[in-house]
């Protein structure tokens, strides 16, 4: 490495640490992008910014309706608006991790809310929300989940 | 409920939605988007799944593998066609890529 690169390492090291970032970005998400909201740190090492994701992440049509259709019984959830905003809160406030959708064989970012035993999906590229539901066996289900980073 | 609560893998799952969807007549050549796993164990071990399929006419419809207890066997419920999927879908990335099985290649 070239002093001229040291330096430039050195200096992004610094202003790293300045700004709070303690980890490896994904590819693609610049510090500025997580800076300033809520962040939390996937077990695999990298950014997720949940509060974006919480906000943005949007249901495909007709899914927010059939989920709750069919998980609105497992909580405490009179309509789709508060089944909405459970899931929205179990991006918050769960602990991120990734997994294989075992029939989908796809990537998926999984949170999951220990105390609550709230589990919600979104898809890797974070625009959709998949699905949100209490698991029947906790947290050993997302424990289970193929290729799960899922850390108790 | 399964004891431990673990379906059994994938393919038991893919193989009766594919026949299901058959029975709906959407032709082989047609690929499933947004698939994901529900967690609610059916008889047989097999996990609920819902998703999307995108079928060789462009047509989409959302489908819900679940159990129909009347009837005592597996079934697509919900099911319902999406009105402009590529104005609904147009940013999602599994859509392109079904999208690209579709019309470009070989669906399933």
């Amino acid at each position: 490495m070239s002093p001229v690169s040291l330096l430039r390492y050195l200096f992004a090291l610094g202003l790293a640490w300045l700004v709070g970032a303690c980890s490896v970005a994904d590819p693609g998400t610049t510090a500025a992008a997580v800076v300033g909201s809520p962040t939390a740190i996937a077990s695999q090492g990298t950014f997720v910014d949940v509060a974006r994701i919480a906000r943005d992440a949007t249901w495909a049509p007709g899914a927010l309706a059939d989920h709750f259709g069919k998980h609105g019984s497992e909580g405490p959830w009179p309509d789709t608006g508060a089944y909405d905003r459970s899931a929205r809160d179990t991006i918050r406030a769960g602990q991120p991790f990734t997994y294989i959708d075992r029939t989908a064989n796809v990537r998926r970012r999984g949170f999951y809310d220990p105390a609550g035993n709230r589990f919600t999906s979104v898809t890797e590229d974070l625009r959709r929300i998949t699905t949100h539901f209490c698991p029947d066996i906790g947290e050993r289900y997302v424990v289970l989940l193929p290729e799960s980073t899922y850390r108790r | 409920m399964t004891p431990d609560g673990i379906p059994h893998g994938s393919h038991a799952s893919r193989v009766i939605i594919g026949d299901l969807l058959d029975e709906k007549g959407i032709e082989p050549g047609r690929a499933l988007f947004l698939v994901q796993s529900e967690g609610m164990i059916l008889p047989g071990r097999v996990e609920a799944v819902s998703g999307y399929v995108l079928g060789r006419d462009g047509r989409v419809h959302r489908w819900w593998l679940s159990w129909s207890e009347p009837g005592n066997t597996y079934q697509l419920s919900p099911w319902a066609e999406v009105p402009d999927p590529v104005d609904a879908f147009g940013g999602d990335a599994e859509f392109r890529d079904a999208w690209s099985v579709v019309f470009d290649g070989s669906g399933d």
